[in-house]
């Protein structure tokens, strides 16, 4: 189960509101490679995990990517305080605002809504764990495209920390395939699934 | 709050995307805030990775507060009481830094633990990182605010919904 600290992971504090970034930023929280994409895509695929490192380290990630979900949510929420109508008109955050004001709604930078077929969760301890790979460097390339997008610092502490959560992740599934690969036939680590096949253990 | 800066040092693994960042960095355009060449600060002088989160590594330093602050020696009440209510201050900045930093230590440790659970110099770390943990968490619970419903102690009032949430800028 969770439980809620009433605290950010990383503190945030934009001084000054930018709706146009915003729109950007917001890819973040309900992107494909967003932190919502990822804490959905781990808490599904523990389930079947034979292994309770990691399940464990799914579950400890998902946690994390929860939090991250909350600093960008924060982010969009501080960058698009007291806008008045002529700072939104004409920006890329127009069209958002017609359909949900300055309130929070997950969706990509591209407008498509947050949705489940932007992950995968295959019940293959080897495919899901390569899946986690990608996604972390994904979600990787996506903070390097907004930190190139601007020059505030009070932006660029989080995302960069952000940035740097998402390799230390990245190292960390690396290190869980690995231990997979290590216990199936190393010889041929694909002689069946453990998730599915247990009479073949 | 507002004046903290991120000295979060980086992180494992290469191309580990280590930030290496100082404050006169801010704002450049590169993403990993070095200069091709630079050595990733993530190497120790042996080209070996930092395995471990090093807790100075990850101190937040705080603007404005002086570390170890003295009694002013005067004799004048109202100066000690001023001093008193500025070393509140500067303690209360100090708690709320120390959960910040303690609890992404506990974090980051946790993760590596997951994936290296005999790794003994860990759980070393890990045991000691706990207590610090637990004591900034009771000195912010004390002195700042809850930071879990588990943990309210005003009795006179739900307090768990009078501090502030924290993405709100006013406080």
């Amino acid at each position: 189960m969770w439980n809620y600290e009433k605290r950010l992971q990383f503190p945030i504090h934009i001084k000054n509101p930018n709706p146009a970034l915003a729109a950007m930023i917001i890819s973040q929280y309900g992107g494909p490679d967003g932190e919502s994409s990822a804490s959905m895509r781990y808490l599904s695929q523990r389930y079947s995990m034979p292994y309770r490192e990691v399940s464990g380290l799914l579950t400890d990630i998902a946690t994390e990517e929860l939090s991250h979900l909350e600093m960008v949510s924060v982010m969009v929420h501080q960058l698009t305080r007291n806008l008045s109508v002529d700072q939104i008109k004409g920006t890329p955050f127009e069209a958002y605002y017609v359909d949900h004001t300055t309130g929070i709604w997950p969706q990509a930078a591209g407008g498509i809504p947050f949705n489940a077929c932007e992950f995968q969760s295959k019940g293959d301890a080897i495919t899901d764990l390569v899946e986690d790979l990608a996604a972390e460097q994904k979600a990787r390339s996506t903070y390097d495209n907004l930190i190139r997008l601007t020059d505030d610092a009070d932006v660029l502490e989080p995302l960069r920390f952000l940035r740097q959560r998402e390799i230390v992740h990245f190292q960390r599934f690396g290190e869980a395939l690995s231990l997979v690969q290590q216990r199936l036939d190393f010889n041929n680590f694909y002689a069946f699934n453990p998730e599915f096949d247990k009479k073949c253990k | 709050m507002k004046d903290m800066r991120n000295p979060y040092m980086p992180g494992r693994g290469d191309s580990c995307g280590c930030q290496g960042i100082r404050p006169e960095q801010a704002g450049s355009k590169n993403p990993a805030g070095r200069r091709a060449g630079e050595n990733c600060p993530c190497t120790d002088r042996m080209g070996r990775e930092m395995r471990m989160p090093n807790r100075m590594e990850h101190r937040l330093p705080m603007q404005g507060c002086q570390e170890n602050m003295r009694l002013v020696p005067e004799n004048r009440m109202s100066e000690r009481r001023l001093q008193s209510v500025q070393n509140q201050q500067c303690n209360k900045s100090r708690y709320i830094a120390d959960v910040y930093e303690l609890g992404f230590v506990m974090v980051e440790t946790a993760l590596y633990l997951d994936t290296h659970p005999d790794d003994g110099e860990a759980l070393a770390f890990y045991a000691d990182m706990k207590h610090q943990y637990a004591e900034a968490v009771r000195l912010y619970n004390e002195n700042v605010g809850p930071l879990s419903f588990y943990h309210v102690t005003n009795e006179n009032y739900w307090n768990w919904v009078a501090t502030p949430m924290p993405w709100e800028m006013e406080g």
